[in-house]
């Protein structure tokens, strides 16, 4: 990153926005200021402004916003404590207006019941047991003030020159009311009321929008963990001492240091020291990275075995780590929302229907002359018509879907993913960690001639014992899954992440790179090397007093279950895109053993979600992955898989969770998707098929209550019922 | 005491009609502010000895607004 005049970048809570207008004109005056770039969102109340800090800053530009008539604050990380209590805030009052609904519906539950059984012998009529006054008490709270929420989304669907689902039950249920109301006051006791359709239509179809904003609470909670990363202090060094200051007062150009073990506060520059630095929670990489003089060091990353002074150049909103929040962020926000199944059905038979009715009401009045019967029966139509289940269709079955999921391992996040899942054409794989497990281990030994390989294991991991680096670990666990009990190692020295040196069994061992070999006096034959460089493997080599013994490779392996998951996926016509930040020598070896065709080697943090971005023309992408670098593209993706023993950053950028270490998930999560929709599909026509049959009863003049209860009841246990067949669904079927 | 009918383009609620309202009653000299959402103009009449007609539409424009 450019160091000279690095632009700022400072985010706004806006207040006072009314309309889209209003977002469009903050964007304008900010961006007539010099040297400043403005992006306000309007639904999120925020602005995302870049600043040069010598032509602006950030008085002036709040001076802007507040002489535009808005107020603006400057957002801080804390904030987001505040939203997420809102949101919780939010779905409690969701929750306790349905309770309220269902409460107030109870009695016309009781009613109906008594109606069905009592109808159906022919005395339909007299079975109210409520009287009408109170049925009409009953009824309008949850008409008006629980179901106000329906006509607001039927106006701004209507003025959008479009029918969804809240147009079918704010007409449905209206009609029923306000036709139900003219009786009661007409005092007309020769006519049906519908109060009852009205109060359980508005109930059941809350229910099934809070069964599915449950999953969907904590969405914001993804980038609390990106930020939880970067540690509150950090070790400053002024006038020649070490200050803890708080991360939010480091400025770039301050030295700061990092012990063993440290997660670095900011992004900065080594001036001394060597260590290596853990960077798999930015770069999914697991080998450290060495770490000397001039080499940079990101926010967030963990510090090895050494120390290192470094000069601070990237801090609070200019960190590596700060940019990929933006990034998650970003995604999230730009995803399109998915249009409905149960939108796009309303979208055709909302026209239907009124047709229906107004062809209802002209047929009467032609051929009966009589206006009133006319009206009675037209509005009977758009009474029946409105389909109570279809509230339940999707959620029931989404409900059933995700359950049967948590049983094998795949829990979904966000249902509308699951909805999704089976229109996966390209799936973008992760390789490190998801392909493969994640921690290396030695795949490969080769011995100089005349050197014995147990005692090259034995001495490699006794030396090996002190360090805590991952290649290290590697060569103990090799040791000890080949039967070679190590011994206690003396006067053992680990070298900036190179190599270990020190006594075994009162020998002089060296175990490192062959580059730390060669410094201390040792070359390895080009012979044991050259083969492990070939096959894209991390060499470690061993000496004793002088002399080398051989090298193990080390490389991350391919997970067991990876290649028969990958075929299974194929199966199913998915096309496997391996994506990865790795060298494209190592990428391809693991290609090559998944069986997988395609690859993008060398893909930086930032630029996985363009690469995804790139294979959308193909059709839906999915993608799976792991580590926190993946955060952004796992956002991106149109669903999204967060894998095993994956950072909680993936898992809460990710749609859906797999708790097995295991690409075969991904095919079941497909399957189960495929599933759900098979039953969400026959439930929509369940919820609707009742009532269609019940039109032309309605039509002819034939519609009572009992038959309109009837159909309430039976699409909703036909739903219901549906769905629960789904827990048939299993595991490993295609 | 004098009028000035500013054009303004950019309004598409009340919400900016509240605003723009807001920003020109602000401002020093200026009497009575009538903006017409319809319309799209504004309707000031202000003491011209306090501030000008061109100092009244560089607030608009503060505002986001385009004046003419």
């Amino acid at each position: 990153m450019d160091t000279k005049v690095a632009p700022r970048t400072l985010e706004l809570s806006l207040g006072g926005m009314s309309c889209a207008a209003c977002a469009a004109r903050i964007e304008k005056v900010l961006n007539r200021l010099p040297g400043v770039e403005a992006n306000v969102n309007f639904a999120a109340e925020m602005a995302r402004v870049r600043y040069v800090p010598e032509r602006a800053d950030q008085a002036a530009i709040l001076a802007a916003v507040a002489k535009a008539g808005f107020t603006a604050t400057p957002r801080i990380v804390r904030d987001r404590e505040a939203e997420k209590a809102r949101k919780e805030a939010d779905f409690q009052a969701e929750l306790r207006l349905f309770w309220i609904s269902a409460i107030l519906s109870l009695p016309f539950l009781a009613q109906m019941i008594g109606m069905l059984s009592g109808g159906m012998s022919g005395f339909a009529h007299h079975a109210e047991w409520l009287p009408r006054w109170l049925q009409c008490l009953l009824a309008a709270p949850v008409q008006f003030w629980i179901g106000r929420r329906f006509y607001t989304g039927a106006w701004s669907s209507l003025r959008g020159g479009g029918a969804n689902m809240d147009v079918l039950v704010a007409l449905g249920t209206s009609v029923a009311f306000f036709f139900s109301l003219a009786v009661v006051l007409l005092d007309r006791h020769d006519l049906h009321v519908y109060f009852e359709a009205s109060a359980s239509i508005i109930t059941l179809v809350l229910l099934g929008k809070l069964l599915e904003a449950r999953a969907r609470a904590r969405t914001s909670a993804a980038i609390e963990a990106l930020l939880r990363l970067q540690p509150p202090t950090a070790q400053i060094e002024q006038d020649g001492r070490l200050v803890e200051v708080p991360v939010e007062q480091v400025v770039a150009g301050m030295i700061f240091v990092l012990r063993p073990g440290d997660s670095v506060p900011v992004d900065g520059e080594v001036l001394s020291g060597e260590s290596s630095a853990d960077e798999a929670m930015l770069t999914g990489e697991s080998v450290p990275v060495a770490k000397a003089a001039g080499d940079k060091v990101f926010a967030a990353t963990v510090n090895g075995d050494g120390v290192v002074r470094c000069r601070a150049t990237g801090v609070g909103a200019d960190t590596l780590l700060a940019g990929i929040v933006r990034l998650v962020e970003q995604a999230q926000g730009g995803k399109p929302a998915v249009q409905r199944l149960a939108d796009r059905i309303a979208a055709v038979f909302v026209p239907t229907v009124v047709a229906i009715s107004l062809l209802t009401f002209a047929g009467w009045w032609w051929f009966g002359g009589l206006l009133a019967p006319a009206l009675v029966n037209a509005v009977a139509v758009l009474v029946i018509a409105c389909p109570c289940a279809l509230g339940l269709a999707t959620p029931t079955a989404v409900m059933v879907g995700t359950g049967q999921g948590a049983r094998a391992g795949i829990l979904v996040k966000n249902a509308e993913a699951l909805e999704l899942a089976e229109k996966i054409k390209v799936l973008v794989v992760d390789k490190t960690g998801t392909l493969t497990e994640g921690r290396p281990a030695v795949l490969d030994v080769r011995t100089v001639a005349g050197a014995s390989r147990d005692e090259m294991l034995l001495l490699g991991a006794s030396l090996e014992q002190a360090s805590h680096h991952p290649l290290a670990q590697a060569v103990v666990a090799a040791a000890r899954a080949a039967g070679i009990a190590a011994v206690l190692p003396q006067g053992a020295q680990a070298v900036g992440g190179k190599g270990v040196s020190g006594q075994v069994n009162g020998r002089r061992v060296l175990v490192g790179s062959p580059d730390f070999l060669v410094e201390q006096g040792v070359s390895l034959p080009a012979e044991v090397l050259a083969p492990l460089l070939a096959a894209a493997l991390t060499p470690v080599g061993v000496a004793v007093d002088g002399r080398a013994l051989g090298v193990l490779g080390i490389a991350d392996p391919l997970r067991a279950t990876s290649k028969a998951a990958v075929a299974r996926l194929q199966a199913l016509g998915v096309r496997v895109v391996m994506l990865t930040g790795d060298h494209p020598v190592a990428a391809a070896r693991i290609a090559a053993e998944a069986g997988i065709g395609e690859f993008r080697a060398q893909v930086l943090p930032g630029d996985k979600a363009a690469a995804l971005e790139a294979l959308r023309d193909e059709g839906l992408v999915g993608m799976v992955g792991d580590g926190i670098n993946d955060a952004p593209a796992l956002a991106a993706a149109d669903v999204s898989f967060a894998i095993g023993a994956g950072s909680d950053v993936a898992i809460e950028a990710a749609d859906l969770t797999l708790v097995r270490n295991d690409l075969n998930s991904v095919a079941d999560a497909i399957s189960l998707s495929r599933a759900t929709l098979g039953k969400i599909r026959q439930n929509l026509f369940f919820a609707f098929v009742y009532n269609i049959l019940g039109i032309p009863a309605a039509a002819f003049g034939l519609l009572n209550p009992v038959i309109a209860g009837a159909a309430m009841a039976m699409s909703s246990v036909s739903v219901v019922s549906n769905s629960l067949l789904l827990r048939r669904w299993r595991a490993g079927r295609k | 005491m004098e009028n000035v009918v500013i054009k303004v383009v950019g309004m598409s609620c009340q919400g900016c009609v509240k605003n723009l309202t807001g920003a020109l009653s602000g401002t020093p000299g200026v009497n009575n502010v009538a903006v017409s959402l319809e319309e799209g103009e504004a309707l000031v009449s202000y003491d011209p000895a306090r501030v000008s007609a061109n100092a009244l539409r560089a607030v608009v424009e503060d505002c986001g607004f385009d004046a003419a």
